[in-house]
């Protein structure tokens, strides 16, 4: 492939444009997998309402950035503020990333105190019922309709390839200086402090620490790092529906993260990668077996149909099938290396205690 | 034991990366099928087995983006069988340009982001020549990139009415905008000549609330009023819940002779039921997505009987001429059920995509897909030879004829947003059957 | 008035009558964590397989042509066994590695499960093969007689297992292992016996819950077990984890509370009137009505 030529990356042929699109959003992941890795791998918060923060994050960059409705035909919504690109756009990732740690503290203020399964479940229901709130009220964000019109920042001063380079090393850019500034805070004493409420959260109160309080700043800064994932997403697609988030993007997220190694930020970008990367190839499985179905010889042919013949043939089966891999993913990695590839066994044994 | 399950989901990974890599697109010259490639329905014709590919070379790709897992699967499950028919009437009608045609299908999984690296994949990656997809949710996220890359999309599933004012050069769609059909239906209620029972001059809403569903909310209720009709209610249901009781008290409360109902199928069961267990005597007046004959046999009797709907035109030369009655018949020889929500619709845009690149070919052009959509309005729209399958179609190209297709669903004349007009049959069930009790011509509306 | 005092009626008695499938639910949820100390995300999936072998018992799938309720005890001793083999699969040999692996485990297996059914049935819904009929009014309000057995037999099935706790042998084991599992040990108690038959049961009553929301609520896909699970959870946490009695308060609670914000506050919102009442029992008394054993 010629994809690294300077001229050819400025007009992509195909197999590089669609690799863009794949990485860019394997990039997004990377950054709600570093999020997550706060909550549970850095504090141990077990956090199964992640898709609510990553929502949070790209309504309000939509709700910044979109044209008021007068402009928009159907629009049910009340106000899109219509900041201009490309000066709105830091605007809108601040506001997302900060609208996302809102939500976080806020639904880490209502469970932090709670032991460790009921953490899990009180996020998930409460991300549920932040998911009905974004689906019913359409006044604020237009329903199931969705905001459509989001503006891709710089997208007509460029070719469509160039933009679609050009907002991936935006990406990239975002992911390096987060993941830097989460290391950071994980090295220094304040990470130090995460590790130890992870451990024992009696300890820590012992040693005088606030522990309410330590948490809900992992929450926070969790929950930011997820919104501004939403926020790069909503410039990304353009278009924000509440059906993109929906529980699956959690798990994915959680078995991103348990892949990559808990209380790696390295893991867990790899982990997002590999993730979304798999999710992707698999839409080439249909290739793969008709490439197969032409080389090889008749007769391993034939077998091969015939091995394949009893499955169902409707058309939801392989997707199902993702998701079927993306469990036992979870389960084996819980069972097998609950450190992940790149995790610490040390880490995992100090996430095993009981609340 | 970990080491080995790492390496074989690295393994696995990369290998799959890697003969992605050595398939290089469409080289293939089968059909490309669902799932594992299984050829249960349509036994091994949907493959055409290599020998024909070996004519004119690498086959056509044609990309279908659709639903294929989550909510709508259903979409994407009712589509495909129509396209894989055409599909494979095309090839045996010669190809284009003796080349096969071949489907890809692509996952959008209802989801925006998903959507975006499908349609990707399809133009890049597969160089489809045209497209048959997506649905209204995806719409907007894709819709640039139809543009940008000049590739004809033929939408059988997309009624939103955010696409009323765009499409067109390449965004084609053949199934009417919700606009209208909300409008069919407020004329349909409020006069009886339409409907056979009475001038309803009350209703009550029901609308599911996703967008599929909320695209005809405004239209109805505006029309009504427009009309000189009272909407007693109007309620927004959430889908895909449990039960529907309160929604049907509330609806039942406001004392409607007529209620329009729109959502999927499932929930409209549900709906149904719930107002019949609570005594609800009003009658119904149903969508799409009810107006079938699988709706008829998974709802109730007793509270089917008699209920109104609307159907985007059994267009009625289509029906006279029974050709209606022969695509139901074609599809459930050929996958072995029978033709569901959105099949019609399919029928007339793989037909046109088709016809299309049949034109393209035999005019000498090679097919790109700027060069396909170029020739979607020829072949659909007057004047010209009427033809309405894609066999008569091709001999009609090879006679040197230009063409004007008429489908199921409608004449299929696109108009200059890509969108197109039919007219609306009212359809009620009596003993058991929807039959048609007028139409409405787009005219009227 | 009169039209205000019959529908709030009517809508107690949704909410009676959804609360009864709950409970079936929740006590088979709240019966497995006391054995196993962790909440199984996977349990939603006991409802699922149960309704859909119901479904294919009772003439839609394999050739059989059950009646329903034939069927529905098949599906139940079915899905029972199967959740004994789950557990001892994925569960149990995670069972010394604390609370947290296994919760993160269940919602692994929950996707595996859910999704192997998906590929196998696809996502369209079924129903299940029940008649409808009109309701039998009583000065304005009532329910249909299908409605009324679905509380009745979930009723049954409470009254079974108060008699299982009770006076059983298996029960008072039970009992004894959940309230301490080592003392149950010292005491010759065969503690893994008792958690394969807790798994057996709790599994069972999944099912049966299953079966019974697939009437009552017609058209069912393979999800409908996992977003049923909040519901579900909400009930055997307002009633005290742990707690059989408290889960079938705590159930029959949720289902009037939901019926009654969905009449009077907001019909869009149904299921989140449960999300509120989980996180509210959450924060201000996690042990719940009865007093749990966390």
């Amino acid at each position: 492939m010629d994809a690294f030529t300077p001229t050819a990356l400025l007009s992509l042929p195909g197999w590089g444009s669609f690799l863009l699109t794949v990485l860019t959003i394997a990039g997004i992941y990377s950054l709600l997998t570093l999020g997550l890795n706060i909550h549970y791998g850095y504090t141990g918060l077990i956090n199964f309402g992640h898709v609510a923060f990553f929502a949070a994050g790209a309504y309000t960059a939509a709700l910044l950035t979109v044209p008021p409705p007068a402009q928009v035909s159907g629009a049910e919504y009340v106000f899109g503020l219509n900041l201009p690109m490309p000066l709105g756009l830091p605007i809108s990732l601040v506001a997302a990333a900060v609208v996302g740690g809102l939500l976080a503290t806020l639904i880490g203020a209502t469970s932090v105190r709670l032991g460790s399964h009921y953490l899990a479940v009180a996020t998930f229901a409460l991300a549920g019922i932040f998911g009905s709130v974004l689906e019913n009220e359409a006044w604020l964000t237009n329903g199931s309709f969705g905001l459509n019109s989001v503006p891709k920042p710089g997208r007509a001063a460029m070719s469509a390839d160039t933009w679609a380079v050009t907002y991936f090393v935006f990406v990239v850019v975002v992911l390096v200086v987060v993941a830097f500034v989460l290391s950071r805070l994980t090295g220094s004493p304040f990470g130090r402090l995460l590790k130890g409420v992870r451990e024992s959260e009696d300890a820590a109160q012992m040693l005088g620490k606030n522990t309410i309080r330590v948490k809900l700043t992992s929450f926070a800064i969790g929950g930011a790092v997820a919104g501004l994932a939403g926020g790069l997403y909503a410039h990304y697609v353009g278009s924000v529906v509440v059906q993109q988030f929906v529980p699956a993007v959690t798990f994915t997220v959680w078995a991103a993260l348990l892949l990559g190694g808990v209380a790696s930020n390295t893991g867990a970008v790899f982990g997002a990668f590999l993730l979304v990367g798999f999710r992707e190839s698999t839409r080439f499985l249909t290739n793969i077996y008709d490439s197969l179905l032409a080389s090889l010889p008749t007769v391993a042919a034939d077998a091969l149909r015939l091995a394949v013949e009893p499955l169902p043939d409707h058309a939801s089966f392989v997707p199902s099938l993702r998701f079927v891999v993306i469990g036992l993913l979870i389960v084996l990695v819980i069972r097998y290396r609950p450190e992940g590839v790149f995790g610490d066994p040390n880490e995992i044994d100090a996430i095993g205690e009981e609340d | 034991m970990k080491q080995r399950r790492e390496f074989l989901v690295g393994a696995g990974t990369a290998a799959i990366a890697g003969l992605a890599g050595c398939s290089g697109g469409s080289g293939s010259g089968s059909t490309t099928e669902s799932g594992e490639g299984t050829t249960a329905t349509g036994g091994d014709e949907t493959t055409t087995s290599g020998g024909d590919g070996g004519s004119g070379g690498d086959a056509i790709p044609i990309g279908v983006l659709l639903p294929f897992s989550g909510e709508y699967a259903w979409v994407g499950e009712n589509v495909l069988p129509v396209t894989r028919m055409i599909a494979q009437e095309i090839n045996e009608q010669g190809g284009i340009g003796g080349r096969d045609v071949t489907l890809v299908q692509a996952d959008t999984e209802g989801s925006p982001s998903a959507s975006l690296s499908a349609a990707k994949k399809l133009i890049n990656v597969e160089n489809v020549a045209g497209i048959i997809g997506p649905t209204s949710i995806t719409m907007s996220a894709v819709f640039d990139l139809f543009q940008e890359n000049q590739v004809p999309i033929v939408t059988p599933t997309a009624g939103t009415t955010s696409l009323d004012d765009r499409g067109g050069e390449y965004v084609f769609r053949t199934v009417p905008s919700d606009a209208l059909g909300g409008r069919a239906i407020a004329k349909a209620l409020r006069n009886q000549q339409y409907n056979t029972v009475t001038d309803y001059s009350n209703m009550a809403l029901m609308v599911g609330n996703k967008e599929v569903f909320q695209s005809f909310k405004s239209p109805i209720r505006e029309s009504f009023e427009e009309f000189g009709g009272t909407v007693t209610e109007a309620v927004d249901f959430k889908t895909g819940k449990a039960s529907y009781e309160s929604e049907v008290q509330t609806v039942m409360n406001s004392e409607p002779e007529v209620t329009v109902l729109v959502g999927s199928k499932d929930d409209s069961i549900k709906i149904m039921r719930a107002a019949y267990q609570a005594g609800y005597e009003g009658n119904w007046y149903v969508t799409q997505d009810q107006t079938t004959d699988v709706f008829l046999e998974e709802a109730p009797e007793q509270v089917t009987g008699g209920i109104l709907g609307l159907q985007s035109a059994t267009y009625q030369a289509a029906e006279e001429e029974g050709r209606i009655e022969a695509f139901q018949q074609r599809v459930t020889d050929f996958s072995g059920s029978k033709p569901k929500l959105f099949a019609r619709n399919a029928y007339d845009a793989m037909n046109t995509l088709g016809l299309a690149m049949k034109t393209t070919a035999t005019a000498g052009d090679e097919i790109t897909p700027p060069n396909v959509a170029g020739n979607v309005r020829t072949v659909a729209n007057p004047p010209e030879t009427v033809v309405t399958n894609y066999t008569d179609g091709a001999s009609a190209i090879d006679d040197g004829s230009d063409l004007d297709y008429r489908g199921l669903v409608g004449p299929i004349d696109f108009d200059e947003d890509g969108d197109v007009g039919s007219p609306f049959a009212i359809m009620r069930v009596e003993e058991g059957s929807w039959t048609q009790a007028a139409t409405i011509p787009p005219s009227e509306l | 008035m009169v039209a205000f005092v019959t529908q709030f009626i009517q809508t107690l008695i949704y909410g009676l009558i959804e609360g009864s499938v709950i409970s079936v639910g929740a006590v088979g949820l709240t019966l497995s964590y006391g054995v196993t100390r962790f909440i199984n995300f996977a349990y939603g999936e006991f409802l699922t397989y149960g309704a859909y072998l119901a479904l294919f018992l009772s003439g839609a799938g394999l050739g059989l042509s059950l009646p329903l309720p034939v069927a529905t005890v098949v599906a139940v001793l079915v899905v029972g066994a199967f959740g004994v083999g789950v557990s001892r699969v994925f569960f149990e040999p995670l069972s010394d590695r604390g609370p947290l692996p296994l919760l993160i485990t269940s919602i692994g297996v929950a996707f595996i499960l859910r999704y192997a059914l998906t590929a196998t049935v696809g996502v369209s819904a079924k129903q299940l093969p029940v008649p409808l009929m009109r309701p039998v009014e009583v000065f304005g309000v009532g329910t249909t007689p299908l409605r009324a057995a679905v509380f009745l037999v979930a009723i049954a099935t409470m009254l079974l297992i108060h008699v299982l706790l009770t006076y059983t042998m298996l029960g008072k084991t039970m009992r004894a292992t959940s309230g301490n599992r080592n003392l149950a040990e010292i005491a010759g108690i065969d503690t893994d016996g008792v958690v394969r038959r807790t798994w057996f049961i709790s599994a069972g009553a999944g099912a049966l819950a299953g079966v019974l929301y697939a009437v009552l609520f017609a058209p069912f896909r393979p999800t409908v077990g996992f977003e049923y699970l909040i519901v579900i959870f909400a009930a055997t946490l307002l009633g005290g984890i742990g707690r059989p009695y408290g889960a079938m308060l705590g159930a029959i609670i949720v289902g009037v509370a939901m019926s009654l914000g969905t009449t009077y506050l907001s019909a869009e919102y149904t299921m989140a009137y449960a999300f509120a009442i989980l996180v509210g029992v959450l924060l201000f008394k996690p042990d719940g009505i009865a007093g749990g054993e966390i």
